[in-house]
């Protein structure tokens, strides 16, 4: 150990406290950086977890329309290393299937032979029973435990099995192709591809989508050929359908070891490598090992894996993680570049006496920079420790909530965010916070190594006076009498203000520290703030959802019926709409019933209950509010004939909530209830989108008469539905006609309207908590009664009854309840649900409750962290502007100067710090906030550019707080009983 | 007349065991127009002493009184003022205001009084310091002994009942520690100006009219030169 380093050393245990606090700091900023980086590598991990549980850890899928030779290459990759694990599927027929059961899994039931651990590599885990082992033995979807032929494990399920053929479509030439699509659909490599198109007779496998010209817009149709009896045994049931899973027309069964002839040659292999670091090198692997297949790359597991790539959501992570440790670093270098910066000024006298007995430049800068590492070794082992150890209590204390806001509801999935630490982490903290010690020691080393001995030790270098302040002196001199106001400070503060004015325009540092300390601080704040306030605004954006009254909804619909006229009778549009109506009035009486059955359920409070549908309305120009006037912010705008359309929500409500909701908004209920004159209460208010969020717009600008549309006739038939199309003079509403073939669709030609006129007698601008916000168009309220004579032609309305539940079981009533209705339904003739569920307000409360915990949380613990790096600097910098100053002020004082003049010097030199400070401080946090917003919504939609206001006066605020205590501190330390000791020659 | 008077001073810094008692009971008068000197080796109290005298410590017991008023009955804020009209201090280290000019460090006290500058006193105070053309010079442009001669300028600026200067000189050579004991000795002679200096060089203390000799706090001397 040569001597500058033993007197480096001496210096640091000599100055305890003050290398404390700089150890401290280091400390922080490796903490800090850890913290971030370790939250990130935290993230990531976890996303992979759920990845890996959710769609199997394969890294690619490489395709062949033959098994045999992928399998070789396969094996020959896996002995030399190049790829790690392999599993495969062959595609072995695709089963017909009933009606009933295409309506609850799909068009066919493709079948997929595997071998390998697809367990792993494709997470295909069964919920029930296992793995089929031999021929013979099948594994099912969870969809066929249920319906009318609900099978078991240990069932036998047997069905006609054969090959999918494409075939022309009526009309449509077979020798037309469809360019781009291979033509038995293999999507080998390139190669092979060339010129083999999808043709009349094509056979087709399960990487190409079911085929329905009509539909698709193609010219093909398919079909099941050669089909041939199979029987299986069900040996189990599996329910996540991961990436691997995915089939273009099915969700497929899985079996084993079938015979030969029952394999149809397309085979997928799932393959995993070891130690790859980018897609690229992925791709380059799978190219050696499989040459001139087509592969996919599991692009969502590569990207969790840390595998370089492209995504929206991980570079929003990515930016915010990267601007998050640019700021951090930053304060940091702020703040032990002054602890530096102060430690060197303290020490000027010391350093000269190096100097005088024959220390060279060097060897200062090198005690300076010694200092800094031992610092450093100290600080960063440990704040690496105490960043590792918060994130892991903090992880501890949000674990379940942040999974729950991650992975949302899959729970099944064994996926907890736990604390992940990754070598890489720890030295780029590591290395980070070197940089910034080395930062910021270097200028301060600078400075030591340039103290002018001579100076120094005379102690005459209290001289603080730049170049431009002795040419200003000289002037000053020459403009005759001395001591002339300067400026607004002079007459405000007096003499104090003048020399405050002096030392600014004369003085070296200008309490330049002081002012980029207090400007640090803003941007620290207002970034905090801006994180708070985005991150914030996506967790209310996602929790506004839930603003609804009670605990616990059931919804439901009954299937609706289509208009049958009596026999060889024209339709004419009013009888369509009777029709409506008398059905309409039928369901409301239905679901009134359901209501009564429902209050029976125990443990459940009703509310009340709504049906609602969706009306085309015609509003006249006087009647519509601001949004209206545009086609974009809701369902509906300006129609050609100059009134406003949108496709309204008509709401009936139970009438006791409805009498009540009226005379809370101060309105004659009675009123409401003449069957001959149908009134509504309008909301004026919806949610449009106004172009950049969604947010309250209005609607209605007052009552008036509206128009409904009940019911069409289009070239004689009947329209079910109406839709709104935009042309060029406005929005238009298009009726939607049953074509015979169980779908509808919008025809041109004749059409007769049938309408009925609605009273809407006042306006206001929120309907009851029970009815909630009908999303971005007009929402009508009527009450129930008017059911009974006018429906407004719609059809399947749908009904919602509101409940309260016990605190943490509103999903149990939720089920009850909708047991209850389902039980009810089915005793009612002509009642058949199309449509019966829950809605789990409550659980949703307090999952979003669970989610603005964890934002909060994260958000308190940031701003906390760089409040106090910001303060401490601070404080740290004016206290010691004052003190290094305090010789100064002394010699003021001993000739004279009251305290009262040391206050207004002071609070004039504060003033114009703050000043200083305030401006570029502001300036810079809205870019910084700009950044962090373009970062977020890089990603996420629906957030407007604010600035965090609360958190600017809170910035504000806590600057001011922050300079009066440290010049409370400063100037007691300067006060008159040190008078002496500070003149005293040290 | 006796210009200011110091009964029992006594001063006493820290407590408990680190108490050290750098005046003990000291008493003592100085007349108008006098030169004192005051000598004694490192640590005698010398400074502590001329602090007292000067209104910018508080004495542990004792009082001192100047023109016949109890200078430490005053409060700081009073003080403050009694030191800018009533005393004029010169140190060793010089002690000027790093960023004000030559004319601006004269004139502080004027300047803290709020009271307009007498430019005919600054303009026989810059000759007589021979600070003619360097006005607008600030400190650090200015030799040692050229900064002293501004502190003693300020000290003399408001023509104060008193000037009390500790060790002078100790920072000068043997030719500029002559020109300054000069300027001092001239400004007691032409203003009649009171004047306290202390020093720990014999040949210095001969050139006043009386020497006071400390040791460990108390007077040990006293003695009036004849010439």
């Amino acid at each position: 150990m040569n001597a500058m380093m033993r007197f480096t050393l001496r210096s640091l245990r000599a100055n305890r406290v003050r290398s404390l606090v700089t150890i401290a700091g280091v400390a922080l900023a490796a903490a800090l950086l850890t913290a971030v980086l370790t939250t990130f590598t935290s993230l990531q991990s976890m996303l992979y977890r759920s990845e890996v549980a959710i769609s199997g850890s394969w890294m690619a899928q490489v395709q062949s329309d033959v098994l045999e030779p992928l399998e070789e290459e396969a094996r020959a990759a896996l002995a030399d290393g190049r790829i790690s694990a392999a599993a495969f599927m062959q595609d072995a027929g695709f089963g017909e299937l009933t009606e009933a059961q295409q309506s609850l899994n799909g068009t066919y039931l493709p079948i997929v032979d595997f071998s390998g651990d697809v367990g792993t590599l494709c997470a295909l885990q069964p919920s029930e029973g296992r793995l089929p082992e031999k021929a013979g033995e099948i594994l099912l979807f969870d969809t066929w435990r249920m319906g009318e032929d609900a099978l078991e494990v240990g069932s036998t399920l047997t069905l006609p099995v054969g090959e999918r053929v494409a075939v022309a479509a009526p009309g449509k030439g077979s020798a037309e192709e469809m360019p781009g699509i291979p033509a038995d659909g293999s999507f080998a490599g390139d190669a092979e591809s060339d010129g083999r198109l999808i043709a009349d007779g094509t056979v087709l496998n399960s990487s190409i989508g079911y085929l329905e010209a009509e539909l698709d817009g193609g010219v093909f149709n398919e079909e099941l050929r050669d089909t041939r009896e199979r029987t299986y045994t069900v040996v189990g049931f599996y329910d996540r359908t991961g990436s691997a899973m995915a089939n273009s027309c099915g969700t497929p069964a899985l079996t084993c070891d079938s015979p030969a002839d029952e394999t149809t040659g397309f085979t997928r292999a799932f393959v995993t490598m070891d130690d790859v670091s980018s897609t690229a090198e992925v791709q380059e692997l799978l190219e050696d090992a499989f040459p001139g297949y087509y592969a996919e790359l599991h692009i969502g597991l590569l990207r969790y894996m840390g595998v370089r790539s492209e995504g929206a959501i991980w570079d929003t992570f990515f930016n915010i993680a990267a601007i998050l440790a640019a700021v951090i670093i930053v304060a940091c270098v702020s703040l032990i570049y002054n602890a530096f910066a102060i430690s060197v000024a303290e020490r000027t006298r010391q350093f000269a006496l190096l100097a005088s007995v024959g220390a060279s430049q060097r060897q200062r800068r090198y005690a300076v920079l010694v200092e800094a590492l031992a610092v450093a070794l100290v600080g960063i082992p440990l704040g690496v420790l105490v960043g590792i150890g918060g994130c892991a209590a903090t992880f501890a204390a949000l674990g379940p909530a942040l999974t729950a806001v991650l992975v949302g509801s899959r729970t099944d999935l064994d996926v907890g965010f736990a604390l992940t630490v990754a070598p890489w982490v720890l030295i780029l903290a590591a290395g980070l916070t070197l940089a910034t010690v080395l930062i910021s020691a270097y200028v301060p080393a600078q400075r030591a190594s340039r103290i002018n001995v001579i100076d120094a030790l005379r102690g005459s270098q209290g001289s603080r006076a730049s170049e431009k302040g002795a040419q200003q002196a000289a002037e000053a001199a020459r403009s005759g009498s001395p001591w002339r106001r300067r400026g607004a400070a002079g007459r405000l503060f007096g003499i104090g203000g003048t020399l405050a004015r002096i030392n600014e325009k004369r003085g070296s540092s200008k309490g330049g520290a002081a002012s980029v300390s207090l400007a640090l601080a803003i941007v620290l704040l207002m970034t905090a703030g801006s994180l708070s306030t985005f991150l914030g605004t996506l967790a209310d954006a996602a929790s506004a959802e839930g603003a609804q009254a009670g605990d616990v909804a059931v919804m439901a619909m009954l299937v609706s019926k289509e208009y049958a006229a009596a026999d060889g009778a024209e339709p004419t549009p009013e009888a369509v709409a009777d029709a409506a109506n008398a059905r309409f009035a039928a369901e409301a009486d239905i679901f009134a019933g359901g209501y009564e059955a429902l209050r029976e359920v125990p443990d459940t409070e009703p509310l009340g209950w709504t049906l609602s549908g969706p009306a085309p309305i015609i509003v006249p120009e006087a009647m519509a509010g601001a949004a209206m006037h545009t086609t974009d912010a809701i369902q509906g705008g300006p129609m050609a004939n100059g009134s406003y359309g949108a496709m309204a929500v008509i709401t009936y409500l139970d009438d006791a909530s409805f009498d009540s909701f009226a005379a809370e908004s101060g309105l004659d209920a009675t009123a409401y209830h003449d069957p001959d004159h149908p009134r509504a209460i309008g909301v004026s208010q919806a949610y449009g989108n106004d172009g950049s969020l969604y947010q309250l717009m209005d609607v209605l600008a007052g009552p008036g008469t509206i128009e409904v549309l009940t019911g069409a006739v289009c070239d004689g038939r009947a329209a079910s539905r109406f839709d709104i199309s935009y042309g060029e003079g406005g929005m238009a509403f298009e009726p939607y006609v049953a074509d015979g073939t169980g779908r509808v669709k919008a025809v041109a030609g004749q059409t007769a309207l049938a309408t009925a006129s609605l009273d809407v007698a006042a306006v206001v601008p929120k309907g009851p908590d029970t009815v909630g916000s009908a999303g971005s168009t007009v929402q009508l309220l009527v009450p129930r009664s008017l059911a009974a004579t006018q429906g407004f032609g719609m059809m399947g309305p749908s009904f919602r009854a509101f409940f309260d539940a016990p605190e943490g079981h509103s999903g149990e009533a939720g089920q009850a309840l909708v047991d209850c209705l389902g039980d009810y339904l089915h005793g009612v003739p002509d009642a058949d649900p199309a449509f019966l569920s829950m809605m789990d307000y409550a659980g949703n409360r307090d999952s979003n409750r669970m989610m603005a915990l964890v934002v909060n949380v994260f958000c308190l613990l940031f701003t906390v962290i760089l409040t106090l790096i910001a303060l401490a600097n601070v404080f740290n910098t004016i206290t010691n502007s004052l003190i290094l100053r305090r010789r100064e002020f002394a010699v003021m004082r001993s000739v004279g100067m009251s305290d009262r003049q040391f206050r207004s010097m002071i609070l004039d030199e504060c003033t114009s710090w703050c000043i200083r400070g305030l401006v570029p401080g502001i300036i810079v946090s809205v870019a910084v906030s700009y950044l962090l917003y373009r970062a977020v919504t890089a990603s996420m939609r629906g957030i407007a550019f604010a600035l965090p206001w609360t958190y600017v006066a809170l910035a504000a605020g806590l600057c001011a707080l922050a300079v009066g205590v440290s010049v409370a501190y400063g100037m007691r330390r300067c006060r008159a009983s040190n008078v002496v000791e500070a003149l005293r020659a040290e | 007349m006796t210009l200011l008077e110091a009964s029992h001073l006594t001063k006493v810094y820290g407590e408990g065991a680190q108490a050290t008692r750098a005046l003990d009971d000291v008493s003592f008068a100085v007349e108008e127009g006098e030169f004192l000197a005051i000598v004694g080796s490192s640590g005698s109290g010398k400074s502590t002493l001329l602090h007292l005298m000067g209104g910018v410590d508080r004495p542990t017991s004792g009082t001192v009184r100047l023109n016949g008023a109890d200078v430490y009955s005053r409060t700081d804020e009073q003080l403050a003022v009694f030191r800018r009209r009533e005393v004029g201090l010169v140190y060793q280290f010089y002690n000027l205001v790093p960023v004000l000019n030559v004319v601006e460090n004269l004139t502080l006290p004027v300047a803290l009084d709020g009271r307009p500058v007498n430019e005919g006193r600054l303009a026989e105070l810059l000759e007589r310091l021979g600070l003619q053309g360097r006005e607008g010079f600030l400190p650090r442009q200015l030799s040692g002994g050229q900064q002293q001669r501004v502190a003693i300028g300020r000290a003399l600026m408001n023509a104060p009942s008193i000037v009390l200067a500790d060790e002078p000189t100790g920072n000068l050579d043997t030719a500029n520690s002559r020109a300054i004991m000069q300027l001092l000795r001239d400004s007691n002679r032409d203003f009649g100006q009171t004047m306290v200096v202390i020093t720990h060089d014999e040949e210095i203390a001969l050139t006043a009219d009386r020497i006071i000799a400390i040791e460990d706090g108390r007077i040990v001397r006293d003695e009036r030169i004849r010439r």
